[in-house]
């Protein structure tokens, strides 16, 4: 049964920090500092150096580093929560862990939670320095930014179920880490296109088709492109959100599933 | 089937070697103590606690090291200790103190502040053992605790076993191993499988008289003569004698006495015998119970 009690919370909350320690400590967390990072100053640098500007007003300006992110969350994903499971068996330091007076359950969570906080300091930094920059170019902030973070911590924690999912099905972390990429960035796409053109089914309960609420929820991104591509529409909030959260759920859950029987 | 109908109790305050040839179902038997693997059957206890029913609760007090576990590379050994320890609730000042007395025990003192990513297989061992003593246990799991080290690693190893054993009055140890020497050594009682089943549980001294028989090898200064051999044959309590290469092999029957008496009786022969050894009991009950379980 996943049941939790109060030295379970304690033991989870030891196991997240250690996961976070883990991957600071590691090369792909610099890896993805340096990505993110890479990906603003060029947003930010770029139009100085060539003499013009991505945007008169601020949800404009937001937009064009908005665009970027969700490539960030599943990159989050693929880096670090496909790994956060299967390494543990992969390099058999579940043969430490595993044999101390502490449930799967709480393991499984202490992870993801360490995992996904990871994940959302890098993303809620890069939004940060995101709207700084903004108001820095139009002396002025998108009202919708919070809303986008909102989605965006969603997707992130949808993301990292899906990867979960892999880390717990998978023997080797690489295959896990190509499996997490291909499919939250080519394979989910393709099912959404495939049903948005095989049939009168609106995707609307896919993830990628939900994460496109990061951006669209901006109304000066809808008013830009709205009129040039016909699936930019502003998103339906209960839609998003349940679509989101409903990956989220059922992936971890799945994960969880899969990694209490997986044995060594 | 790993393990069929194991019924096996493990005397406190005894260090138990846990035997049995390749496939017997020894590390699956570990396996299911420390919560590794599920039992499709049956209850396994630690402490008085169903390890399959409430492992949490089961594993308090046991320190383990199943296989040749791997570390957290970015740790470095008190850092190691400091997250065991916090997973088992100590306190900061119990981790700290617990700390330095494991690393001076496992003589890993002036590693205490180094990743564990440069460490040798042997120190990860010695490492390994340490974790095993946070939070003082009580029960000890040992799997093949040997394996896979270099001589010095496993001499390193076995002197830390000892040492172990020699400071607690509180401490149940299972240790599973192929080597017979080393649990002859180690461990006060034996326990050996083979198929999963128990094929005996008892004293080592008193499973090494099990066989009955004794087996010696006399060696001479020149090649054994047909003569020399019936001569020997025909002394008291020697069942039976015959050559082997450039020895002489000597079967007999009783304890220490009878060794004893031989030893007298072969220098009265005057056969040019310049040495004589007897086989490792252990191994010779240990062989003669795994042929008669295939």
């Amino acid at each position: 049964m996943m049941y939790i009690e109060k030295d379970d919370f304690r033991q989870m909350l030891i196991i997240a920090k250690n996961e976070v320690r883990k991957f600071v400590r590691g090369k792909k967390f610099l890896i993805y500092v340096l990505l993110t990072t890479a990906v603003f100053a060029l947003i930010t640098l770029l139009p100085y150096v060539l003499g013009g500007d991505i945007g008169d007003t601020p949800g404009q300006v937001i937009a064009v580093y908005i665009s970027f992110a969700s490539f960030l969350a599943v990159l989050a994903a693929a880096l670090f929560a496909s790994v956060v499971y299967v390494s543990e068996f992969e390099e058999r330091t579940a043969l430490i862990l595993f044999t101390r007076p502490v449930k799967k359950t709480t393991i499984f969570l202490g992870k993801f939670i360490g995992c996904l906080a990871l994940e959302l300091v890098v993303i809620i930094g890069y939004y940060a320095a995101s709207g700084a920059a903004t108001f820095a170019a139009t002396g002025g902030f998108p009202s919708i930014f919070g809303t986008s973070l909102g989605y965006m911590a969603l997707y992130t924690f949808a993301a990292t179920g899906v990867a979960a999912v892999f880390s717990t099905m998978m023997r080797k972390s690489g295959t896990s880490t190509v499996m997490t990429f291909l499919t939250l960035l080519l394979f989910m796409s393709i099912i959404t296109q495939i049903i948005s053109m095989a049939t009168d089914i609106d995707p609307w309960f896919m993830l990628d088709k939900a994460g496109d609420a990061i951006l669209t929820c901006i109304p000066e991104y809808a008013d830009m492109f709205g009129g040039l591509m016909s699936s930019v529409q502003v998103p339906n909030v209960a839609k998003t959100v349940g679509t989101m959260v409903g990956w989220g759920v059922a992936s971890t859950v799945l994960s969880w599933f899969l990694f209490t029987r997986k044995e060594l | 089937m790993a393990v069929n109908n194991l019924d096996l109790s493990i005397k406190k305050n005894s260090f138990t070697g846990f035997l049995g040839p390749n496939g017997a179902g020894k590390s699956t038997t570990l396996k299911i103590l420390t919560h590794l693997i599920s039992a499709t059957s049956g209850k396994a206890y630690l402490n008085g606690i169903d390890v399959t029913e409430d492992p949490k609760r089961a594993l308090e007090g046991v320190g383990a090291v199943v296989e040749t576990p791997e570390f957290y590379t970015y740790l470095t050994p008190r850092e190691t200790m400091k997250y065991i320890g916090e997973i088992m609730g100590m306190s900061r000042e119990s981790i700290a103190a617990d700390t330095d007395a494991i690393l001076e025990k496992v003589k890993m003192v002036e590693w205490t502040d180094k990743r564990l990513g440069t460490f040798s297989k042997g120190m990860r061992q010695r490492i390994a053992i340490g974790q095993a003593l946070m939070n003082d246990p009580n029960v000890i799991i040992l799997d093949e605790p040997t394996s896979g080290l270099d001589p010095r690693g496993m001499a390193e190893t076995r002197e830390i076993l000892k040492n172990l054993r020699r400071d607690s009055n509180n401490l149940t140890i299972v240790m599973s191993s192929h080597l017979l020497h080393e649990v002859s050594d180690l461990c006060d009682r034996v326990a050996l499988i083979n198929h999963g089943t128990l094929l005996v549980h008892d004293e080592i001294g008193k499973l090494a008289k099990a066989g009955g028989e004794r087996r010696l090898t006399a060696k001479l200064t020149g090649i054994p003569t047909p003569e020399v051999i019936k001569r020997i044959s025909d002394l008291g309590n020697v069942k039976s004698a015959e050559r082997f290469g450039n020895d002489i092999e000597i079967y007999i029957e009783g304890e220490g006495a009878a060794v004893a008496g031989l030893f007298s009786d072969l220098a009265s022969l005057n056969a040019g015998i310049c040495g004589l050894t007897e086989e490792d009991a252990l191994e010779a009950t240990y062989l003669s119970l795994i042929k008669e379980s295939r």
